[in-house]
């Protein structure tokens, strides 16, 4: 993937979360393992459930209290999630400085009876907070990147729109200069053209800092334009890393394809427009072999009784998946 | 009887003033018509007035000034159990499928509502057919599986499928759809499409609200582009995506990202 000191890796994640009343407790993450490089942006897809959002907020310790979780999470080769550090002090300095986040409702994230303004101060590192006057101008500096006006500084959230709200979101994460950011469905809540001009804000600010970020999202195209790398995920795994060209190919993962197969694109005939039959395993029961196999039309005896292993079968590209592995070493 | 077309002239739709601000114009001057056997897409952002409209053709927001008539009758003219009455051939299918459907209720219930609200079905063995020819039809099969569970026991694309087989049970003439697929996963939005688009072939109207304008391409035979309440574009599906009058179009052509999906095909065929 990306050079030999990669910011962040992931290796072999699982979480589990509790049950409710009584049942199995539910295996929501299993097995995930990738690495973010510097300045690299990752993509994080698939649908609701299949584990994405789970991955990022497990990054930042921000899973229920009640979750296990075991694997690493290395970042600038700390272990962030357990070993010799104290979880909660490597995970909290990791969090508050290094990781940024952006969630998909920047209501729940702005305070609503303090000023942005105030609530940017806040959010910098203490070194920048120690002068007022240059807290002040680092605050104004934040807002003018986002495309805000100085007086958004005095408002209060709610006096916002969805998409001014949004990018104060961004202004927020980036305030403590983080080396990743994260992004859960940054835009979902956001109107086409709205959500168009937040992700060129997102798309600017990245790459003048060389942030390195994870996005999280079940908008395909979007995830493709903004992103490096994607990693597509299906019940709790990983089933392929691609670059975004690479996903709308013959060698793509099956499910991938009918992902895709499933999105309209401008021009796309409705005949064309298919949904995946059948739904995803309950992540409550272990799965012995690969867990699209119900819904794959490309299942043969094998992929019933082991998961595939994630084989690379080119260039930056990794699937999980024993039809490919067929073809890739024909090709 | 044969399915009526529904036709909107100068409609204006205000909401009353609110402390600290006047009253607001959601709709300005809008006209449209629907014919059966047309599915017709309303595309923008939120706040242009397109479920504004949607609410207004069912009777559920105010009409300022204008007229809604299904066939030869004013809807927006008449009041209580008249209005009601004549409402018989419009259905509505709601953006929230959690929301939409009482939690208490089987799904053979949820189905069958619409046929007793409007006395149709003379038997409960006549109504039980029906239910099930219904979810049949929307692909919750064999019906017998699904007809006893609770909402709960369904995933969210299931959930929307009810709410269409109980907007078409009817056998509406007119089915408004808000939002039909956004808060649906994408693997399943298709069904829910091909389902209303289903209804278009035997005869019926559909118009679908929705802020995802290639879906809208997709499905839709005409499309009309709302922004800040009125109509700014209107035509065949391939004209308004392929060329493009208005500035406000070509900002949200812009604005869509887009996969270059044509070249990838499905597998397995």
């Amino acid at each position: 993937m990306m050079g030999s000191d990669p910011l962040l890796e992931v290796r072999d994640l699982n979480v589990w979360l509790p049950a409710a009343a009584g049942g199995p407790r539910v295996h929501i993450v299993r097995d995930v393992s990738f690495t973010v490089g510097r300045g690299e942006r990752l993509g994080v897809v698939g649908e609701s459930g299949c584990g994405k959002s789970t991955t990022l907020l497990s990054l930042v310790g921000l899973l229920p209290a009640r979750a296990a979780v075991s694997g690493s999470i290395r970042l600038d080769g700390v272990d962030i999630l357990g070993g010799a550090a104290p979880r909660g002090q490597a995970l909290d300095s990791a969090r508050g400085r290094d990781i940024g986040v952006v969630l998909q409702s920047s209501m729940n994230t702005l305070n609503p009876v303090y000023r942005v303004g105030r609530q940017m101060l806040e959010a910098l590192r203490p070194e920048a907070r120690a002068d007022t006057g240059q807290a002040r101008a680092r605050v104004r500096d934040l807002l003018e990147r986002v495309g805000l006006p100085p007086r958004v500084a005095r408002a209060f959230p709610h006096e916002l729109s969805g998409g001014m709200r949004q990018r104060v979101a961004i202004a927020l994460a980036l305030a403590p200069e983080p080396k990743l950011l994260l992004a859960d469905e940054p835009t979902t809540a956001l109107d086409t053209i709205v959500q168009a001009r937040v992700m060129e804000v997102l798309d600017a600010l990245c790459a003048e800092d060389q942030m390195s970020v994870i996005l999280v999202s079940h908008h395909l195209a979007l995830a493709a334009r903004f992103c490096d790398r994607l990693m597509v995920m299906y019940a709790g795994r990983a089933i392929e890393h691609a670059a975004p060209e690479k996903i709308s190919t013959l060698s793509s993962h099956p499910y991938t394809r009918l992902l895709l197969a499933a999105t309209a694109d401008l021009g796309t005939r409705k005949d064309a427009v298919v949904s995946i039959p059948g739904a995803p395993p309950s992540l409550a029961l272990a799965h012995t072999g690969c867990p699209f196999e119900p819904r794959c039309p490309e299942r043969f005896g094998e992929c019933a009784d082991r998961v595939p292993p994630l084989d690379q079968i080119g260039a930056d590209h990794h699937v999980g998946c024993f039809a490919r592995h067929t073809k890739g070493d024909l090709a | 009887m044969r399915p009526m077309g529904l036709n909107i002239r100068d409609l204006v739709i205000d909401y009353p003033a609110r402390r600290g601000s006047g009253a607001t114009r959601a709709v300005d001057g809008v006209n449209l018509h629907l014919d059966r056997g047309e599915f017709v897409g309303i595309v923008g952002e939120s706040g242009s007035g397109k479920s504004s409209i949607a609410n207004a053709i069912m009777g559920l927001a105010p009409v300022t000034s204008g007229e809604i008539s299904l066939g030869d009758t004013n809807l927006a003219a008449l009041r209580g159990k008249r209005a009601r009455h004549a409402r018989r051939p419009l259905q509505l299918v709601m953006q929230d499928p959690f929301e939409a459907l009482d939690p208490h209720l089987s799904v053979h219930r949820l189905v069958e509502e619409p046929l007793v609200v409007h006395k149709l079905g003379r038997s409960r063995e006549e109504r039980r057919t029906r239910v099930r020819e219904a979810l049949e039809q929307v692909g919750l099969s064999p019906a017998e599986d699904f007809e006893g569970r609770r909402p709960h026991e369904l995933s969210g694309g299931q959930r929307q499928r009810v709410c269409v087989a109980a907007a078409l049970i009817v056998d509406p003439h007119v089915v408004i759809a808000d939002e039909p697929v956004s808060m649906l996963d994408v693997s399943v939005r298709a069904g829910v499409l091909h389902m209303l688009d289903a209804s278009r072939r035997r005869g019926n109207a559909v118009l679908m609200i929705t802020h995802d304008l290639p879906t809208a391409a997709a499905f839709c035979d005409r499309l009309i582009v709302m922004h800040q309440g009125r109509i700014v574009e209107q035509g065949t599906s391939l004209q308004v995506v392929g060329n493009p009058s208005h500035h406000y179009t070509r900002e949200l052509l812009d604005a869509t990202p887009a996969l270059g999906r044509q070249s990838a095909s499905v597998p397995g065929s």
